[in-house]
């Protein structure tokens, strides 16, 4: 399987999620092919809503940055992964910038699904989706909730699956690439 | 009131966010005694946001919907503030717009919008959500005054009281989801075309057409 792994670390250094994150890496690597993408470190800017992606240049991110290549990756991938520190809440602005410019995989054209107006695939298919987070010291169950609930609606947008979702607190490397494997 | 609004739009001077934010101050400005500064968050050094945050008793933060939830430039802004100390004694509100008709769509990060105020001890004064907003700058002035109105008057009522007038919130947030009967004409709009005019006008414009369902991210 083909699995992009996306990793919004934040500015503040976390040697223990940069660690699990390579643990988790080498763990895929051994039944997989891994491309993984450290967002923080790369040169990766706001989508500007420019709209280009749909009726420009359809498809295509009008921006010269290195999003170019991940979003080369998450369309030619089996599994996408996000891995991030919660952070106020909810994933990094790293994640969130990325996903903003995942607009152009789908079409300006509206559909009707589970009787709401949502966007006509582009590809014929897309990567499952999961989500690996790092617990605050002020998380609480609320929290995960949130977030899970609006990845809930992103698959939906991105005619995918939630096929993860899970705190690093309440797994192990082993049960997560265990799970990966079972997808 | 010390009102600073930040427009966490990427269009900035050229969103929609701008325009609701414009109608919202025309009745803000009727009430005399009350401050408020426009804040664009897109491209901003967001230590002199947070600044301007902190030296504010009340804040709105407008944007559109971008991906299930607030833009990336949003999630930063919330990141520099959430490191400030103390928001105790702030009002804070929102007012999340989209391109899709129904409310729905933006219940989700209104969850987390009520929750980040609670986490950061603010005072919320709620989320306005506004579906149906992609098009306003394409249409003649006059389909909008109903929406301009709305706006005009949430601004005004925010100048006397502080808060968002309730009623007007629940009107702006019709329909929260489309009934059969809506997606019934929708559909029909759809069999002839209309619903696909907006985009396949663009796309011909820029002579894009024909590639409308190309693929590029497949293609080395």
């Amino acid at each position: 399987m083909n699995i992009s792994l996306l990793y919004g670390n934040s500015g503040i250094h976390d040697p223990e999620l940069d660690n699990y994150v390579e643990s988790l890496e080498k763990g895929l690597e051994q039944s997989h092919a891994v491309s993984s993408f450290m967002l923080h470190d790369m040169n990766i800017k706001s989508c500007m809503g420019c709209w280009d992606c749909w009726i420009k240049t359809p498809g295509q991110c009008i921006i010269k940055d290195d999003a170019q290549q991940v979003l080369k990756s998450i369309v030619r991938s089996d599994f996408t992964l996000f891995v991030s520190p919660l952070i106020a809440g909810f994933v990094s602005y790293h994640i969130k910038m990325i996903t903003d410019r995942f607009v152009g995989m789908v079409l300006p054209y509206i559909t009707f699904i589970q009787g709401e107006c949502h966007h006509l695939k582009r590809y014929d298919s897309y990567p499952g989706l999961g989500v690996l987070l790092k617990e605050e010291p002020d998380t609480d169950n609320e929290d995960i909730t949130i977030v899970q609930n609006i990845y809930k609606r992103l698959v939906i947008n991105f005619h995918s699956e939630l096929l993860l979702f899970n705190t690093i607190d309440n797994t192990t490397i082993e049960k997560v690439v265990h799970e990966i494997s079972n997808i | 009131m010390k009102l600073a609004i930040f427009n966490g739009s990427p269009r900035r001077k050229k969103s929609n966010s701008k325009i609701l934010t414009e109608q919202f101050l025309r009745g803000y400005t009727e009430i005399p005694g009350n401050e408020y500064s426009v804040n664009y968050l897109m491209a901003a050094n967001m230590q002199d946001m947070a600044r301007i945050y902190q030296e504010a008793d009340t804040i709105i933060i407008i944007f559109p919907l971008y991906t299930d939830c607030m833009p990336g430039i949003v999630k930063m802004f919330f990141e520099e503030i959430n490191s400030l100390s103390d928001s105790s004694s702030k009002n804070i509100g929102f007012i999340v717009q989209s391109g899709f008709p129904e409310a729905i769509h933006s219940t989700f990060v209104e969850k987390y919008l009520e929750k980040f105020t609670r986490r950061m001890s603010g005072n919320y004064l709620g989320t306005v959500i506004k579906g149906g907003i992609e098009g306003i700058q394409e249409v003649p002035p006059g389909r909008n005054k109903k929406l301009f109105n709305a706006f005009f008057k949430l601004g005004y009522d925010f100048a006397k009281t502080g808060a968002f007038n309730e009623q007007v919130i629940q009107k702006l947030r019709k329909p929260y989801k489309l009934s059969v009967w809506l997606r019934a004409i929708i559909y029909v709009f759809y069999l002839f075309g209309a619903t696909n005019f907006y985009w396949n006008k663009m796309l011909k414009q820029n002579k894009a057409y024909n590639d409308r369902y190309a693929q590029p991210y497949l293609v080395d």
